[in-house]
């Protein structure tokens, strides 16, 4: 916006004027004569006359040109990037208790009311309002007014809080003065706490807010979000607290940081590069249910990094640690029998800390409410082939399932299981009646999981013998985990939709009991806690950050690339990423926060960026006379230099 | 008393008269016929008859009924025919002046159409000095006056001379076409305009005067400024006297060279129009001495 120091000059513009007069006066004083010739002279000077015009016109152009530009500078104009003359304008100081830190040898409150007063000097022409955002909120006068008594008093009087600050209320009102349009300058410690509350996007058009950033913060090293991995925590199962420690010091800063999981705490210690952020993460394993406090902290810095605010040091919140896996049995076997299939499984399930309930077969065609969305779903001795089809729901919805193939209720459970695609193939029987013994398991690789508890534990996988129902291939549908000496399948595992499948044939029967495999089953399905998780969580990695570490382009879920760029992805909303085959839940710190923040473009990082000094000086009044003057010079040149261009010219010459 | 302010009144034409240059009494001036008139009275330009001059023409075989005075008898001696000797017959060279009297012609110091009249004056006086007949159409009347001739001839052209005025807009080609209709006899027609205007319709008019016999002889009177626009003039806003074209307004100095490129050629397209209907085609510039552009114009027309 320009205003003039000196608007009275400006009348001097109707000089401007003077160059017409004088051409209009000139041309009414040119002789009229009689000329007979006149068509011939019309002819052969219309096109050197319609030149001559021009050059003219160019000219009475640069002459006016100059009036008007040594007039526009003797009226000394200034232009403000910030604002209008005449607008109002409110300056809001930040009163929370994170102003009484010190900066730079004095209280950032200090240097907040030495900026506010700097404002108040630079918009001079301008009616201003002072507001202290505390509670309960100090207004410097009812209204924006040029009189700059009260704003200064409110500025020697004003103290600074104990609390978190009113900001937000401060703009509220200050929204309610501003109805006809203005600036809010809202001065602070340019910390997150800053601008608590405050949703850049209602504010009205014609409202301009500035952050400015009265120092403090600038060396600020801050956890900026906090997530958990998975999202579900279940007591006994490993879950992962990751945070991110953003660094907005221009140093490298290396800083402890404390994570905690209820009464867990582990400290590791990171070094930040400066403008950067870096992502700690500790696994922890819940002993109990119910809310679980999470927090991610810096508990020690540099001894240099003091300009630090307590209120960006961690970062809190709160997880609903589930007491355990709900796993449902369905069977039709004793589950007293010692040498019935049902044993091995509960005594596993019970090891792992797990509580299963057990339904009969019959029941499996309506799974129940206890089926939840978190829910193992086992079966094992069914008597006839069930109705999979609420199954096949709980299977594609997420859910698992662990099928032990001990009957030929069992073996039919696959081919049973509608709505799957491709279907799971029914398992033919094997009659080992004439090769009772000598086949054993033929693999054994141990990297799954679920097969951790038996590493250490071969020569005890060799004694297991195998059973009746033994899948010879699952095609590309399912993948190999443990198989016989032949080929089949002893344990495979398939993903089905969300949720996955288990199918297992080295569990013993009440005809065909084997030891060893009473051994082994325990070990197996002690370990079902920690190996089918609930839905979707698994496999999950989940980045803090706008920043991820990639060697991969990410694809969003609406199939847009985010490429990589030294390293890393950057991403701009939270949300599932694809990363090759890896699946990555990305939480923006900022919007997923439980503190809402101004964009960076808008406030925030902007006003980390210095001291206020930028905005300032926007709202500073900037001389435009210089450039008017070297405008009228240039004018006076050029009209100079075309008026002795065409002097020079010989009388009569045609253009 | 009344007779002598009678006495010191100028007579009617006396002052033109004064002013017109007598080219006869100048040596060796005369107007000259460059084709074979047909006039009734003799006179002393070369007719298509035979006659009584003493110019030898051609001898015809005897014929009775030929006067026998007319036997060339010194051929007879020689040849043994009777042969017999015919003359030339000398006519009157009709000279008929047009004078455009339309309003550009009264632009100038002194005015075209006073130039024009000197013009007109100077040839009539010669013309009647050379006992030829002289008739004049002033204006865009297109109606002839009568013959002049003889001692009063001259004031009578004169006086005539002097009446006009120039006003109104000049329509050329139909002066030039009521001229080839009013003249029955062939005449030396002299047209005195500036020629400010389209020369194209004028070809067709002059072309049928040749066909009819005539001499046409143009007379393109101009000012000064309107051959070298004065630079002096600096801005100026010019209108038409004729009415036909809007106000224009220019720098002198500017458009000098332009406008006199511009003239030059409508001079040129003149005279090549006047060349093309074997035509004469004199410019003479108003502030230049009559005597001197007519008695070169007359001298080349000698030559020729």
């Amino acid at each position: 916006m320009m205003s003039f120091l000196a608007p009275a000059a400006l009348g001097a513009a109707v000089f401007a004027a003077l160059p017409i007069v004088i051409h209009l006066l000139s041309s009414r004083a040119a002789t009229r004569r009689a000329f007979p010739a006149l068509a011939f002279l019309r002819r052969a000077h219309a096109g050197t006359a319609r030149r001559g015009r021009l050059r003219d016109l160019l000219v009475l152009l640069l002459r006016m040109l100059f009036i008007l530009a040594l007039v526009g500078a003797l009226s000394a104009p200034v232009m403000r990037l910030i604002g209008g003359a005449g607008l109002p304008a409110v300056v809001i100081i930040d009163a929370s208790a994170s102003m009484q830190q010190r900066h730079q040898g004095a209280a950032l409150w200090d240097h907040a009311l030495a900026t506010a007063a700097r404002l108040g000097d630079e918009l001079a022409d301008r009616p201003v309002i002072a507001l202290i955002a505390d509670t309960p909120l100090q207004r410097s006068s009812l209204v924006p007014t040029l009189d700059r008594g009260a704003y200064r008093a409110l500025l020697a009087t004003a103290k600074p809080g104990w609390s978190a600050g009113a900001n937000d209320q401060a703009l509220v009102l200050a929204l309610g003065l501003l109805t006809g349009g203005g600036d809010i300058f809202l001065v602070g410690d340019g910390s997150r706490g800053m601008t608590s509350g405050i949703d850049p996007q209602a504010i009205p058009a014609g409202i301009a807010l500035h952050l400015v950033d009265a120092g403090g913060g600038g060396d600020n090293q801050a956890v900026r979000a906090i997530a958990l991995e998975p999202g579900v925590a279940v007591v006994g199962r490993p879950c992962t607290v990751r945070g991110e420690v953003v660094n907005h010091g221009a140093v490298s800063a290396t800083l402890g940081v404390a994570v905690v999981l209820g009464d867990e705490r582990r400290t590791c210690s990171i070094t930040i590069p400066p403008g950067t952020s870096a992502t700690v993460a500790e696994t922890f394993s819940p002993t109990r249910a119910g809310e679980v406090p999470v927090s991610v902290a810096i508990v020690t810095r540099d001894a240099g990094a003091s300009d630090h605010l307590v209120a960006d040091d961690r970062r809190d919140g709160a997880i609903s640690v589930r007491p355990s896996l709900p796993v449902v049995i369905y069977s039709d076997a004793d589950p007293a029998a010692v040498d019935g299939p049902l044993k091995p499984l509960l005594a596993g399930l019970g090891a792992a800390g797990l509580s299963p309930t057990v339904l009969p077969g019959a029941q499996l065609g309506d799974l129940g409410p206890m089926v939840g969305d978190l829910a193992v779903v086992m079966t094992v001795a069914l008597a006839s082939p069930p109705d999979g089809r609420a199954l096949s729901a709980h299977l594609l919805a997420g859910g698992a399932l662990l099928q032990v193939l001990v009957s030929d209720g069992d073996a039919a459970l696959g081919g049973a299981l509608g709505g799957l695609d491709p279907p799971l193939l029914p398992l033919p029987p094997v009659d080992l009646s004439t090769r009772r013994r000598g086949l054993m398991l033929g693999e054994l690789s141990l990297d799954h999981p679920l097969l951790d508890g038996l590493r250490g534990r071969e020569p005890l996988l060799r004694q297991i013998e195998a059973w009746r129902y033994r899948p010879a291939t699952l095609g590309t549908v399912a993948t190999r985990l443990l198989a016989w000496e032949d080929g089949s399948i002893a344990l495979a595992e398939r993903r089905i939709g969300a949720g996955r499948w288990l199918a297992l044939a080295i569990s013993p029967a009440d005809r065909d009991s084997n030891l060893a495999a009473l051994e082994v089953l325990p070990l197996i399905t002690a370990r079902l806690g920690q190996v089918l998780l609930p839905r979707g969580r698994d496999d999950c990695a989940l980045a803090c950050g706008s920043t991820v570490p990639s060697a991969v382009p990410l694809v969003g879920a609406d199939e847009r690339l985010i490429p990589v760029v030294d390293g890393a992805c950057r991403l701009d909303q939270p949300g599932l990423y694809r990363a090759g085959e890896r699946l990555i839940a990305a939480a923006i710190p900022g919007l997923e926060s439980d503190l809402r923040q101004v964009p960076p473009p808008v406030g925030g990082e902007r006003a980390r960026a210095g001291d206020g000094s930028a905005i300032i000086a926007a709202a500073t009044p900037q001389p435009l006379w210089h450039w008017l003057l070297m405008l009228a010079i240039v004018a006076l040149i050029g009209e100079s230099a075309l008026t002795a261009f065409l002097r020079s010219r010989p009388p009569g010459r045609s253009a | 008393m009344r007779r002598g302010a009678r006495a010191r009144e100028p007579q009617p034409g006396a002052t033109l008269l004064a002013a017109a240059p007598r080219l006869a009494r100048q040596g060796g001036l005369e107007l000259t016929a460059r084709r074979e008139l047909d006039g009734l009275y003799a006179g002393r330009h070369r007719s298509a008859f035979h006659g009584s001059s003493i110019d030898f023409a051609e001898h015809r075989p005897y014929q009775p009924g030929d006067e026998l005075r007319t036997i060339d008898w010194r051929a007879f001696a020689r040849t043994d025919r009777l042969l017999i000797r015919r003359f030339h017959d000398d006519r009157q060279l009709p000279l008929a002046l047009i004078i455009d009297g339309s309003a550009s012609m009264g632009y100038g110091e002194p005015d075209k159409l006073v130039a024009a009249q000197l013009v007109a004056a100077t040839l009539g006086l010669l013309a009647i000095d050379q006992g030829d007949a002289v008739r004049a159409l002033v204006g865009s009347a297109g109606t002839w006056s009568g013959v002049f001739g003889g001692a009063q001839g001259a004031t009578n052209l004169a006086h005539l001379l002097e009446g006009s005025t120039a006003r109104g807009i000049a329509d050329l080609p139909q002066v030039l076409r009521a001229a080839g209709d009013q003249l029955t006899r062939r005449s030396l027609v002299v047209l005195i305009s500036d020629l400010l205007c389209d020369i194209a319709p004028l070809v067709q008019p002059a072309a049928d005067l040749a066909a009819r016999g005539h001499e046409l002889a143009v007379i393109q009177v101009l000012d000064r400024t309107e051959v070298e626009l004065p630079a002096a003039w600096g801005r100026v806003t010019m209108t038409d006297p004729e009415g036909a074209e809007q106000p224009f307004s220019c720098d002198a100095a500017e458009a000098r060279e332009s406008f006199a490129q511009a003239m030059a050629a409508h001079i040129a397209q003149c005279r090549n129009v006047c060349a093309g209907v074997r035509a004469d085609h004199v410019l003479f510039i108003s502030d230049e001495p009559v005597a001197q552009v007519l008695g070169a114009w007359l001298a080349r027309r000698r030559r020729r």
